[in-house]
């Protein structure tokens, strides 16, 4: 029997668990600042270590509420573009770090390739979690992940591709 | 006095706590370095200074090249690489050889900054 508590009651969980769905949001893509933001610096002809950090909020929502997703992803978008500005059209992950406690960050040491390699599982952006040795294809990954977060072109005198 | 010696111990901790690298073969070490906030370069940047010393080691050990392997573990309180270093540099698809020369030039302009 459905009493006025027990609706209460339903509508209480419900938007509690609005709020677990909803209640995240991506930060912004742009090249590191005060709050953060992507940054990245060559170890190699080939290779470079590549982050994506934010250490604020987004809105009225705080840090436990950034989209965890979205600051991996936005790592991956900058190796993309990174790949693409060397001229360089795939590359892969040979290292993985992630950090969500008083910063969220995900950084990749990112080895670029001129062709697609035999050896690691292609992988597809925005399709999960990215994996150590993960490789990818410079020009879709930053198609796939820009139309999902609706992220424009930055100049390159800001950092990033037109 | 006293506040000079407290002071002295205070910082000679700060140094044993934060940075330590251990040899573990010929051609390789443990580079670990605790992420202090306190710290200038901040969590997200233990990984850089661990970077560098790791550079430093390489080039002053007659190497070229090294690997930087990182435990598969979320950073709390502190990061490590396990450094092995080469003369030449090995052929393989999809794994990172650091440049010695060119990883510490790079890290020393972009923590320049931070300091």
């Amino acid at each position: 029997m459905v009493t006025p508590r027990t609706h209460a009651r339903g509508t209480v969980i419900l938007t509690l668990a609005l709020c677990g769905c909803f209640g995240t949001a991506p930060p912004p893509y742009v090249p590191h600042g005060r709050s953060g933001g992507y940054s990245e610096y060559r170890v190699a002809h080939d290779a470079h270590e590549v982050r994506y950090a934010w250490s604020g909020g987004v809105g009225r929502l705080g840090l436990d509420q950034l989209d965890p997703d979205a600051v991996a992803d936005f790592a991956l978008l900058r190796s993309a573009e990174v790949a693409e500005r060397d001229g360089y059209p795939y590359f892969c992950l040979a290292s993985v770090n992630r950090r969500k406690v008083d910063v969220s960050y995900t950084s990749y040491t990112v080895r670029l390739l001129r062709k697609r390699p035999g050896g690691p599982e292609a992988a597809e952006a925005g399709a999960g979690e990215p994996k150590l040795y993960s490789c990818y294809s410079a020009i879709d990954t930053r198609r796939v992940l820009r139309e999902k977060y609706g992220v424009h072109g930055y100049s390159e005198a800001q950092g990033g591709l037109p | 006095m006293r506040t000079t010696v407290a002071a002295a111990i205070m910082v000679a901790c700060i140094g044993c706590a934060t940075f330590s690298e251990i040899r573990i073969a010929e051609d390789g070490y443990l580079v670990r370095r605790s992420a202090d906030m306190q710290l200038p370069e901040g969590p997200a940047g233990c990984r850089d200074v661990v970077l560098l010393r790791s550079a430093e080691l390489t080039l002053a050990n007659g190497y070229r090249y090294f690997t930087a392997s990182t435990p598969p573990t979320i950073e709390e309180k502190s990061c490590e690489v396990h450094v092995r270093m080469f003369h030449n540099r090995p052929e393989c698809d999809y794994a990172v050889f650091y440049d010695a020369a060119v990883t510490q030039k790079s890290l020393e302009a972009f923590l320049a900054p931070q300091k």
